[in-house]
């Protein structure tokens, strides 16, 4: 419905992107993409490489670091596209958290060297924020990276956790704190590592879904040199902050909804409601979805202001936390009102597999518990909405 | 008008909460849904301290309890994630058995009770989804038996069987033994317990084999209904008390931002509004366990639409104020939210419910 908003030229990308994906995503694919099976994994791999050679990892970079050079309205598509394909292959922790960091704060050196690894889709990121004892207080991190001047390497030691991907990841970004005895905020750095290097050990967690797709990341003695560090020593808090903002957009929350929305129109016009009508011809249904529609498209439009704001300024804003509650408040709404239609049928594990629709929309619904928590949880961004975007009391 | 639970209430609940807590492993019960185990935790410990006879009078061996205290101990079932066909033997056998053919069913009666019997019903489904009704013939003076049943729960433990059929369109109530009845198909619900869809092909039945009479069958079936359906209540808001209980401990324990996240303001609010929404529910459903009978169908629809959209509502505010260990298998709080999900729809859903209401 917001295709109005974009230029015949990313329309015609839209298009092109979704004939790649036609070839390459097995047919019917209608699979939430999990990278921690082994069969989405290559597939991951095998689109990450179809996406590189077409310098469309990351569309909106500069062609120098592989990108596109094209407006920011291309990396929208790319994502929006991508989740609603329900494709792997999409690697947000690279091309929406850190490659935009590395962009803003990096060396030549690191930009030169990070992004075009990462355009070239031979590599697969994850994120050592939390911790145990520190999840929506980022700032308490005790993971100590201590600093040694003669050699100019840190020595990392600690636990991450909630991890995801890290089972499969080759890089990481990871906040540490490098000042002994500093408080909160201050004595923190933002360091990238290579997952091959020692001392590095990852224990997969399962979750409500029974997938292993996070991980605890226990740090012994890793040593990584001072050209890892991304901005300044002690100083990492900021950067972290940041990469926060590129982050929480929910873009991915919109695609997988619309999607889910879509395929329950679809359902509704294929399976009755009773003897004299199918779901689809029910007054309910048709205002419930019309409501639902309606939420979804001022969501969206949310998501697509807060990462066009990010593009065009600097300054700290609300967009992006307001959007991601949007966005993945709607998605579970959908979800909701799919689990509803489908009523007893999702009481159920496999009883029909030729009917992954049921199963999917339940084990979404499930996964999807944890839009509300990661990237910072819809309270805190609420808290931020009110505090840094309205100015009220702390 | 008298909310208070009484002291014999109280030492029932004890009693009930000594026997299943100690027996309840939400690491097993994640098993059972990897595995398909045969986990059923609760149920042999119910059988053996004699729980079978709850509802049964005293003169035929059982505790004479009323429905309301049986419903109390369901809400300490559900509290503890149990399993097993409790409620199949408690409503639609012992009770019903006894209230409208004790003479004919004494031997029976006896049997569930001592735990020689076990009940099981599929009634849930064919009321609420008004198929699969077995047809009875007569051939020569002789009734036979023919139809399939689908999703009957906890079948390979009972003895018997107790279901809806029709003779010449009319509908009937027949108990027949399980021994002679094949599985067709095995399916699992979300919390990995053994439904079966199974055929009845030509079994010789008698009088023997039906509930009521010809006049009083339409109110048997609203009697099982009605009765089914609070248990079922009572077991999903003893289910949401754990969930209340399980996330109050943790906000409690759990610090950020040097405080317990049980002090932000925000928090209490959330967890205030949960604990508001369960307990309404709660006193709803206590109050309609004392006043059931066959008669009030809208009482028990009420119950199952409130129960619905409520507890519904808990299972995902409870995630969210859990944050990431709540999204966690071993944790065990989904094990609560399948639980809740699952019987959103057992027993008729709130639309189904809503049409009863508003009729
Ligand atoms: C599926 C999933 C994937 C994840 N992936 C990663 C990853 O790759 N890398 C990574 O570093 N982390 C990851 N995380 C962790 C995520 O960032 C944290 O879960 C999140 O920051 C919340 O922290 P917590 O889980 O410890 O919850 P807590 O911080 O303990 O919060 C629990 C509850 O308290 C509320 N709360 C906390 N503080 C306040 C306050 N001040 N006011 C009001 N309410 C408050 C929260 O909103 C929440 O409802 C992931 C989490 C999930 C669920």
């Amino acid at each position: 419905m917001l295709d109005t908003m974009f230029s015949e030229d990313d329309v015609i990308f839209k298009k092109e992107l979704n004939s790649l994906l036609d070839k390459l995503l097995p047919i019917n694919w209608d699979h939430y993409p999990d990278e921690t099976d082994d069969f989405h994994w290559e597939l991951s791999k095998k689109i990450k490489l179809s996406l590189s050679i077409n310098n469309w990892i990351a569309p909106s970079w500069p062609k120098e670091y592989g990108g596109g050079g094209k407006e920011v309205t291309k990396a929208i598509i790319l994502s929006e596209t991508m989740a609603y394909r329900m494709s792997p292959g999409n690697d947000r922790f690279a091309t929406r958290m850190i490659g935009p960091t590395i962009l803003k704060y990096g060396t030549s050196l690191q930009k030169k060297k990070i992004l075009s690894e990462i355009t070239s889709g031979k590599v697969q990121w994850c994120q050592g924020y939390s911790e145990p004892n520190s999840g929506s207080d980022l700032a308490s991190i005790t993971t100590k990276g201590d600093y040694n001047e003669e050699t100019e390497t840190i020595t990392i030691n600690g636990t991450k956790i909630w991890t995801t991907l890290a089972n499969r990841a080759n890089r990481m970004f990871i906040l540490v704190r490098s000042l002994p005895g500093s408080k909160r905020h201050q004595g923190l750095t933002f360091v990238v590592l290579d997952m091959n290097n020692k001392g590095i050990t990852v224990n997969p967690i399962k979750n409500i879904a029974g997938k292993f797709s996070f991980n605890e990341v226990v740090l012994k003695d890793v040593k990584i040199s001072s050209e890892n560090i991304i901005g300044k020593l002690h100083e990492g808090w900021k950067i972290a902050l940041d990469l926060l903002n590129f982050e929480r957009s929910g873009i991915d929350y919109i695609g997988w909804a619309e999607r889910c929305l879509d395929d329950l129109i679809s359902y509704s016009k294929k399976n009755r409601l009773n003897k004299y009508e199918m779901i689809f011809d029910s007054g309910t249904f048709k205002k419930s979805v019309a409501i639902l529609k309606a939420d979804l498209e001022s969501a969206k439009i949310m998501t697509y202001k807060a990462i066009w704001k990010k593009s065009v300024s600097d300054d700290i804003h609300m967009e992006p936390s307001m959007s991601k509650i949007l966005a993945t408040e709607i998605n579970n709404k959908v979800h909701d009102y799919a689990l509803e239609i489908l009523k007893d049928k999702i009481g159920f594990i496999d009883e029909d597999p030729q009917n992954n629709f049921v199963q999917r929309i339940l084990n979404h619904r499930l996964f999807f518990v944890s839009g509300g928590i990661l990237a910072g949880t819809n309270e805190i961004q609420k808290n931020i909405i009110a505090q840094r975007g309205l100015g009220l009391p702390k | 008008m008298n909310f208070n639970i009484n002291e014999t209430q109280s030492m029932l609940i004890s009693s009930a909460k000594e026997v299943l807590s100690n027996k309840y492993d939400l690491k097993l019960i994640n098993k059972r849904i990897d595995t398909k185990s045969n986990y059923l935790p609760g149920w042999k410990e119910l059988q053996e301290q004699g729980f079978m006879g709850m509802l049964a009078k005293e003169s035929i061996g059982g505790y004479g309890l009323s429905f309301h205290e049986f419903s109390l101990i369901m809400e300490v079932w559900g509290t503890y994630l149990c399993s097993g066909p409790i409620i199949e033997n408690s409503i639609a056998g012992v009770l019903t058995l006894q209230k409208y053919n004790e003479s004919k069913f004494s031997d029976i009666l006896k049997k569930i009770i001592r735990n020689q019997y076990v009940i099981t019903t599929p009634l849930s489904n064919q009321f609420y989804k008004k198929g699969n009704i077995p047809e009875i013939k007569k051939i020569k003076n002789k009734m036979y038996i023919s139809g399939s049943l689908s999703k009957v729960p906890f079948f390979e433990l009972s003895t018997h069987i107790i279901f809806i059929a029709k003779q010449n369109n009319n509908p009937k109530i027949i108990i027949l033994p399980t021994n002679k009845i094949n599985i067709e198909k095995v399916i699992f619900d979300l919390l990995g317990n053994k439904l079966v869809n199974i055929y009845i092909e030509n079994n010789n039945i008698s009088d023997d084999n039906f509930i009521g009479n010809d006049n009083n069958t339409h109110e048997i079936i609203d009697f099982m209904m009605n009765h089914m359906i609070i248990s079922k209540c009572s077991e999903m808001i003893g289910a949401s008390e754990a969930v209340l209980n399980k996330t109050i401990d943790y906000i409690k324990n759990r610090e950020q931002f040097g405080r317990s996240l049980a002090s932000f303001q925000s928090i209490q609010h959330k967890i205030s509004e949960i604990f508001t929404l369960i307990s309404e529910t709660k006193e709803l459903s206590r109050y309609l366990s004392k006043k059931i009978n066959s008669n009030q169908k809208k009482y028990s629809s009420l119950l199952k639409i409130k129960c619905n959209e409520s507890l519904n509502k808990i299972i995902w505010d409870a995630h969210q104020l859990h944050g990431a260990i709540g999204f966690t298998w071993d944790y065990g709080l989904h094990l609560y939210t399948r639980k809740i999900l699952m019987n959103k729809s057992v027993l008729g859903d709130t639309e189904f419910h809503s049409k009863i209401l508003l009729s």
